[in-house]
């Protein structure tokens, strides 16, 4: 799944028409637009809405290890930082109340310049070189990071306006996101492929239902049937058919009655030495 | 094709963090100089990034960053039980980096830190101060390459150059540096030094490409050892993790007549032999993220919290090879990780 939080609507707006997203109307504090791999998430201004948004959404809706998050969202800074329109990648968010810094890591190729951002509780009015001002960032990592890896959360920032007290219009948002909309999915994609290359190698369900039956048949102990699996996923990774081995098991010791732990322990000890 | 070949992952270093309070120094700077397409990100301690919460550090190892900072905690330790001392009482272990730039599946590194991001301790001095206190009361052995490889990124860090040119001052401290890497050469120039050991970890090949990716090939380690030994150096062979599987008597033997068919047995300061040990913690952490890894998901028995193959198997494995190496070399010059031979 790939999750995308947004603070506005407007932000999010590109995202919902091309993505051909639909409203899930269950959510009522803040706005969620969906539909197959995608998720959009409007959290609201400032950083306890987007914090309490995102914590909210995914207490209910765990998050998957090969999952991403990213935030895209407009910023400021000064003019010699960056020119309206201008994106980045965001290694470092601070927050200014607290001055604590926090890092997502940024381990996939892409083709983004990066800069630190500082989220502030009110409007930025005056901002150093060298960094963006949102009033997110630091409320949505926090948040985040409860449910997903630092791997997985992924910030970008589009400047809108230069601290020169000019309102941006939702129009001039979106049309600046939209500017920006391939190369955010060719991040996005390229940020899915790499977890998704993570493949978890495990027992099969049918193995696993082989697997408790001769547990309950034996009687394992809890530390039994740790080793058991232990010893089957081993004999799977060796390139080993493992149901054909627990049939095995399971004709042997299907009649039979375990009366103590010293005999389930025997039945274990036999299939350790099947097995290694 | 690999991740990384597919280049879906920035090339290693493509990062460096840096303590805010050591960035102007000389070593510091020295360091971010060999990196100039880096971005650099200035931070107050080196726990901020490399303790954070919930890090991947198997992803990370596709894209490793490089965090440069001053080692303000504990700088010198008593060694571990589970690491061989060599006939040491006063065994101890430092480390001036954490983490490697290879990827052994077996590394208990991968299960000791929560980051795979490599640590740079640039208060080197803080280190001899410590060490210059502690041999006013007795001598010391100390390992200085147990948490990483210092020889592997001795061209972005010299820090082995920094502990041997220490250590020829300090007679009664005797170091050890062990290392997978074929970068000899780049302490070659080096006055060998009676008080430091260069250690290679050697395994067979066939395990090496399986499960020490990463790492240069056995034959170029074997190299390497000859000229340290050519140019006066005391070398040590760790063959240690000793490895279970089908064709071990085969693996080690090959491996162990490849050894002494090109280093004269007479030249080798000692032998370390050990099988596979790790503490369960680590090993746990490792399994559940290595769920593809034969070496890590062997069903290890477990004695005090360390995992370790059973009785019969270690017995076997290290006597097998204990038995090959004998047949080359002095007794008194191999040691054995625990009694079982």
């Amino acid at each position: 799944m790939f999750y995308i939080v947004c603070a506005l609507y407007c932000e999010a707006n590109i995202f919902i028409e091309k993505l051909n997203l639909k409203k899930d109307i269950h959510y009522k504090n803040y706005q969620v637009f969906k539909r197959e791999n995608f998720v959009v998430i409007i959290t609201g201004c400032g950083i306890i809405s987007a914090a309490a948004s995102i914590s909210s959404y995914f207490s209910l809706n765990p998050p998957k290890e090969n999952d991403i998050l990213i935030n895209v969202g407009v910023c400021g800074c000064s003019i010699k930082t960056g020119k309206i329109g201008d994106m980045f990648l965001c290694g470092k968010i601070t927050d200014i109340t607290t001055n604590k810094s926090y890092y997502p890591d940024i381990l996939y190729v892409n083709s983004f310049e990066e800069k630190e951002i500082i989220t502030f509780p009110t409007i930025c009015k005056d901002l150093k070189d060298g960094v963006l001002a949102d009033m997110e960032s630091s409320g949505i990592y926090q948040s985040a990071i409860l449910f997903f890896d630092t791997h997985q959360i992924i910030f970008v920032k589009i400047v809108s306006d230069n601290l020169n007290n000019i309102p941006v219009k939702q129009p001039e948002v979106k049309l600046l996101i939209k500017k920006n909309y391939d190369k955010i999915m060719q991040l996005a994609e390229n940020a899915s492929n790499c977890v998704l290359e993570i493949k978890k190698f495990d027992l099969t369900n049918d193995e696993l239902n082989m697997y408790n039956l001769i547990c309950g048949i034996l009687k394992f102990t809890v530390s039994m049937k740790y080793k058991f699996k232990n010893l089957l996923y081993y004999y799977k990774l060796k390139g080993n058919n493992i149901l054909t081995l627990l049939l095995e098991i399971e004709n042997k010791i299907k009649d039979t009655e375990i009366k103590s732990k010293t005999e389930g322990k025997k039945y274990l000890e036999y299939i350790s030495k099947k097995i290694i | 094709m690999s991740i990384y070949q597919k280049k879906l992952y920035n090339p290693p270093f493509s990062h460096i963090y840096c303590e805010k309070e050591i960035y102007d120094t000389k070593k510091a700077q020295q360091i971010i100089k060999k990196f100039k397409n880096s971005r650099i990100i200035l931070i107050e301690h080196y726990k901020d990034i490399f303790c954070r919460k919930r890090q991947n550090s198997f992803i990370q190892k596709n894209s490793q960053n490089l965090i440069i900072a001053k080692n303000k905690g504990c700088l010198i330790y008593k060694g571990a039980p589970v690491c061989q001392d060599f006939g040491n009482s006063d065994f101890y272990y430092t480390t001036t980096a954490i983490n490697c730039i290879y990827d052994c599946e077996y590394c208990f590194l991968q299960g000791m830190y929560p980051s795979s991001n490599i640590v740079l301790f640039t208060n080197f001095y803080d280190y001899k101060e410590n060490i210059l206190k502690m041999l006013k009361k007795n001598s010391i052995y100390l390992c200085v390459s147990f948490d990483t490889d210092l020889l592997a990124i001795e061209n972005l860090f010299g820090s082995c150059r920094e502990w041997i040119e220490f250590a020829k001052e300090e007679k009664n401290l005797k170091i050890e540096i062990r290392t997978k890497s074929t970068n000899f050469n780049l302490i070659s120039d080096i006055t060998p030094c009676t008080n430091v050991i260069l250690a290679w970890t050697l395994s067979p090949d066939n395990l090496r490409q399986a499960y020490e990716h990463k790492t240069p090939c056995i034959d170029k380690r074997i190299e390497n050892i000859k000229k340290a030994i050519k140019s006066g150096w005391k070398v040590r062979i760790c063959l240690d993790p000793l490895i279970y599987t089908d064709k071990y008597k085969t693996y080690y033997t090959e491996l162990i007549e490849n050894i002494f068919k090109h280093i004269s047995a007479d030249k080798i300061n000692d032998i370390s032999i050990g099988a596979f040990r790790m503490s369960a913690e680590y090993l746990k952490k490792i399994r559940r993220n290595r769920t593809d890894s034969l070496i890590i998901n062997y069903p290890f028995e477990t004695t005090n919290g360390i995992y370790h193959y059973n009785t019969e198997i270690e017995k076997e494995l290290t006597s097998f090879v204990y038995y090959k190496i004998i047949k080359y070399i002095d007794k008194d010059k191999i040691f054995v990780w625990k009694e079982n031979v």
